[in-house]
C-alpha cells in the first residue's frame, strides 16, 4: 500500500513538475502577449497631434510649459496669458513624454519659431519621486517613445488587478483615455471623468541628489537651453500632496537642488504642496480643476519675484 | 623533429582546454544572460574584472606578495571612502564608475582564495565571472555539479529559479514601495521600517542568490548557496551562520581564524565584524553597526554557554531589527535621532495603508515565508537548510499560481548587493 503510494506520489509530482508548472507558466506568457497585443496608448499619440496642429495656428506664443503630467494636471497657460503679460502654451505631456529623447524630440519637431519663446517653465516630478525617476532612466536607455509603448514585459500590471476589473464587471483591458488639449494646450477637464481624489494614496520620496541625477538634470536643461536659446528658463519643483520627509530635511534637499539647477543658469521655482484631497484629480501630483488654478495662480507670483 | 611534434601538440591542448574549457562558455552565457537581462551592453563591465583578475592571477602565481589578500579585500573600503563607489545600505548602490563594477566580489574573492592557496589562472574565469560579480554570491568555489544528466540538472536546480525568482520579484521588489519610511524618526516607524527593510533585503538578496544557483546549476556548476534560511535560528550565532554566507566564510578565513589564534573571543569578533562593515562601506553607520553585532554575538555566546536557549531566542528579533537599523541609514543625523527612540504615536500603521496593495500583499507573503522558516525549524525537511520546504513540487506549483496572478511592475528591482 505504502509503496504503490509513494509511486502514485512519484508520478503527481512528475506531472505538477513536468506539466503544471510549465502549463502555469506557458499561461502567464500567453496573457502577457495578449495583453501587449491590446496595448492601448490612452490617447498619447492622438494628444501630440493635436499640440502640433494648436501650435501650427498660434504665431503669437511667447511661453512654454513643458514637464509631466503635474504640468498637464495642474498648470494653466490659459490663466498665465490672461494674468501675465505672457502669452503661453502647455506643451506638457504625460510621464513627461516617456524618455527625454522622445519628448525632446516631439518638441523640436513642433511648428513653433523657438528663437521667439521668452520663458520656458520646466515641470517635473522627478526630483520628488525617486522611483519612477529610477524609471525614468530605464525609459531613455530603452528609448520608449512618448506613447509609451515599450514593448513585450513579462511583468506589467498584475494577473490579479485583471481579475478584479472582471469581478467587477469591468472590461479586462481597460485603458484610461485622456481628452484631446484645449486651444492653449491645457488639459479639458470638462471632457474628462476620471478625477477619484478618494483613493489616492502618496508614498514617493525625493530622488538623492546623486551623480545620476544631476547627470540627467543638467543635460535636459542645457537641451531645453539649446531648444529655446533665448528663453529664460525655470525650473519648477511641482506642488504634490505632502513631502513624505520632514521639514529640515525637505530644505535641505530643496537648496541643494536649487544650486544645481542656478548652476545650470535657470531660475529655480519651489511650489508648496497641496492643501488636501479634495484639489486632486487622479493621482497625489495632479491638481482638478481648482487644484490648477491655485498652483498657476502661486506660479505667477513665484515667477513674478524670481524674473 | 620530435621536440616540434611536443610543442604542436601542447599548443594544441592550450588552446583546446581554452576553447572547450567548460567554464568559459559559462563565462560567456553568462555576459549573454546579463545583457539579455540588463538589456544594455558595455564590454567593459565584462573585460575589466577580467583583466583586474588576470592581473592578480599573474601577480600572485609569479611573485607571491605577502598580505594581498588584506588590500584586495579592502580595495572596495578605499573605494567608498574615496567615494568612487557608494555605501552599501541596500538602497540602490550601483556604481557610476563603470571600472569599478563588481570590485567589492571579485576582490573578495581573491583574497580568500590566495588566503586558501588556490588562486591561479584556472581561478580567473569563475572569479570574474560577470552573473557573480552582478548579484553575488562570492565565488569561493565552481565545481562540477554531479548530476551529468541535462533532465536530472533541472529536476533538482530548476526549482532553486522558481523560488528564487518568486522571492526577488514577487516578494522583493514591490517592497521598495515602503523605502519612504525612512525619514521617520520616531521608534514605531524607525523599527517598522527596519524589520521590512530586513525582509527586503533577505528576499532580494537570497532571491538572487537561489536564481544564480539554480542557473549556474544547470549549467552543470556548483556555487556556494548564500543564504540556509537564516530565520530558521534559534539565535544570532545560527543566524550568522544563514546569512551572505559567502562573505561570512572569507571573514572566517581572513579575520577570525588568525585573530582568534592569539587573541580572545570578543578581538576575534570585533575584527570581523569592523572588517564587514568596512567591506559594505567606510561610514559612522556601518562601524556602528559591526561595533553592535560583534557584542550581540559575543554575549549571545556567553549565555548560551550558561545552557540558556530563552534569552538568545527572546533577543533575536531585536537585535537583527535594530541591527538593520543602524545598517540602512548611512545620514549619520537622522540615525542618532532614530537612536534617541522618540516615541511619537502608531500614525506609521496608517502610513504603511498607503502603499500599493500589491506591496501590502508581498508584505505578507515575506512575512508568512519567514514565519514558516521560523516556526518550522525543527522538522524534518528544515534541517539541512536549504530551502527544501519551498522546493516540492506542490510548493512551487502554489508559488507558480501566487507568482503569475500577483506579478506586477510595482516596485523597483534591483540586487541589493550587487554591482558595486
Amino acid at each position: 500500500m505504502w509503496g504503490w503510494a509513494m509511486l502514485y506520489m512519484g508520478s503527481v509530482n512528475r506531472l505538477i513538475f513536468w506539466v503544471l508548472i510549465p502549463l502555469t507558466l506557458i499561461f502567464y506568457v500567453t496573457f502577457r502577449a495578449f495583453e501587449w497585443q491590446s496595448w492601448d496608448d490612452g490617447g498619447r499619440q492622438l494628444i501630440a497631434e493635436q499640440h502640433a496642429i494648436n501650435l501650427s495656428n498660434r504665431d503669437d506664443v511667447d511661453c512654454l510649459i513643458l514637464g509631466g503630467s503635474n504640468g498637464v494636471f495642474s498648470l494653466s497657460a490659459e490663466q498665465i496669458s490672461n494674468e501675465s503679460n505672457l502669452t503661453c502654451y502647455n506643451l506638457s505631456l504625460a510621464n513627461e513624454g516617456y524618455s527625454d529623447d522622445a519628448y525632446f524630440n516631439f518638441i523640436r519637431n513642433l511648428p513653433i519659431e523657438r528663437t521667439e519663446i521668452k520663458s520656458v517653465i520646466y515641470s517635473s516630478v522627478y526630483p520628488l519621486a525617486s522611483q519612477p525617476f529610477i524609471l525614468r532612466l530605464e525609459h531613455n536607455q530603452n528609448q520608449t517613445s512618448i506613447r509609451g509603448e515599450i514593448g513585450f514585459q513579462l511583468v506589467g500590471r498584475s494577473l490579479a488587478s485583471y481579475m478584479k476589473n472582471v469581478l467587477q464587471g469591468k472590461p479586462l483591458f481597460q485603458y484610461v483615455q485622456y481628452p484631446a488639449p484645449t486651444s492653449s494646450g491645457d488639459f479639458n477637464f470638462d471632457e474628462y471623468d476620471g478625477c477619484t481624489s478618494e483613493e489616492l494614496r502618496d508614498h514617493w520620496t525625493p530622488v538623492t541628489l546623486d551623480e545620476d541625477f544631476k547627470q540627467w538634470l543638467g543635460n535636459n536643461l542645457m537641451t531645453v537651453r539649446n531648444l529655446f536659446p533665448n528663453a529664460n528658463i525655470s525650473f519648477v519643483l511641482p506642488s504634490k500632496l505632502g513631502r513624505n520627509m520632514g521639514e529640515g530635511a525637505f530644505a535641505t534637499f530643496s537648496d541643494s537642488l536649487q544650486s544645481e539647477v542656478v548652476m545650470q543658469s535657470a531660475n529655480y521655482i519651489e511650489q508648496s504642496p497641496f492643501s488636501d484631497v479634495s484639489v486632486l484629480c487622479d493621482a497625489t501630483h495632479h491638481g482638478n480643476s481648482i487644484g490648477r488654478t491655485i498652483r498657476t495662480s502661486e506660479l505667477l507670483m513665484l515667477l513674478d519675484i524670481d524674473e | 623533429m620530435k621536440s616540434n611534434r611536443l610543442m604542436e601538440r601542447s599548443t594544441k591542448e592550450c588552446r583546446d582546454s581554452l576553447i572547450f574549457n567548460p567554464i568559459l562558455h559559462v563565462w560567456v552565457l553568462s555576459c549573454a544572460i546579463l545583457v539579455a537581462v540588463s538589456g544594455s551592453f558595455d564590454v567593459k563591465k565584462f573585460l575589466v574584472p577580467l583583466l583586474v583578475v588576470s592581473t592578480f592571477a599573474f601577480l600572485n602565481t609569479a611573485y607571491k606578495i605577502r598580505h594581498t589578500q588584506y588590500l584586495l579585500f579592502f580595495s572596495i573600503s578605499f573605494a567608498s571612502l574615496l567615494g568612487f563607489t557608494e555605501t552599501l545600505t541596500g538602497s540602490h548602490a550601483e556604481s557610476s564608475n563603470i571600472l569599478l563594477y563588481g570590485l567589492s566580489f571579485y576582490t573578495a574573492s581573491m583574497a580568500y582564495l590566495i588566503a586558501q592557496n588556490k588562486f591561479n589562472y584556472q581561478s580567473i574565469l569563475s572569479v570574474s565571472n560577470p552573473l557573480l560579480l552582478s548579484t553575488g554570491p562570492i565565488a569561493l568555489y565552481f565545481k562540477r555539479v554531479s548530476y551529468k544528466s541535462l533532465r536530472r540538472r533541472i529536476e533538482y536546480y530548476v526549482p532553486f529559479i522558481i523560488v528564487g525568482t518568486f522571492m526577488f520579484q514577487i516578494v522583493g521588489s514591490p517592497l521598495t514601495e515602503f523605502f519612504f519610511l525612512i525619514d521617520k524618526v520616531d521608534i514605531v516607524s524607525s523599527l517598522t521600517f527596519a524589520a521590512i527593510f530586513e525582509l527586503f533585503v533577505y528576499v532580494n538578496f537570497c532571491g538572487l542568490s537561489l536564481l544564480i544557483y539554480g542557473v549556474f546549476g544547470v549549467f552543470g556548476f556548483r556555487i556556494p548557496l548564500n543564504f540556509k534560511q537564516p530565520f530558521s535560528s534559534s539565535n544570532i550565532v545560527e543566524f550568522w551562520r544563514g546569512w551572505h554566507t559567502s562573505l561570512s566564510q572569507v571573514l572566517k578565513v581572513l579575520f577570525y581564524n588568525p585573530i582568534r589564534k592569539k587573541h580572545s573571543l570578543l578581538s576575534a569578533l570585533f575584527g570581523v565584524y569592523v572588517a564587514s562593515a568596512m567591506w559594505h562601506g567606510v561610514t559612522f553607520n556601518f562601524l556602528l553597526w559591526g561595533l553592535f553585532h560583534a557584542l550581540c554575538f559575543w554575549i549571545t555566546i556567553k549565555i548560551l554557554k550558561q545552557k540558556n536557549s530563552l534569552i538568545p531566542l527572546i533577543l533575536l528579533p531585536f537585535i537583527i531589527v535594530i541591527g538593520r537599523l543602524i545598517f540602512v541609514d548611512s545620514d549619520t543625523t537622522r540615525l542618532l535621532d532614530k537612536l534617541a527612540f522618540p516615541f511619537d504615536g502608531f500614525g506609521v500603521l496608517t502610513l504603511l495603508t498607503s502603499v500599493p496593495l500589491h506591496s501590502l500583499v508581498s508584505l505578507l507573503f515575506g512575512m508568512s515565508l519567514i514565519a514558516c522558516e521560523f516556526m518550522f525549524k525543527k522538522t524534518k525537511i528544515m534541517q539541512k537548510r536549504n530551502y527544501k520546504f519551498m522546493r516540492t513540487p506542490f510548493s512551487l506549483l502554489l508559488l507558480c499560481v501566487l507568482g503569475i496572478l500577483f506579478a506586477s511592475n510595482v516596485g523597483v528591482g534591483y540586487a541589493v548587493y550587487g554591482q558595486r
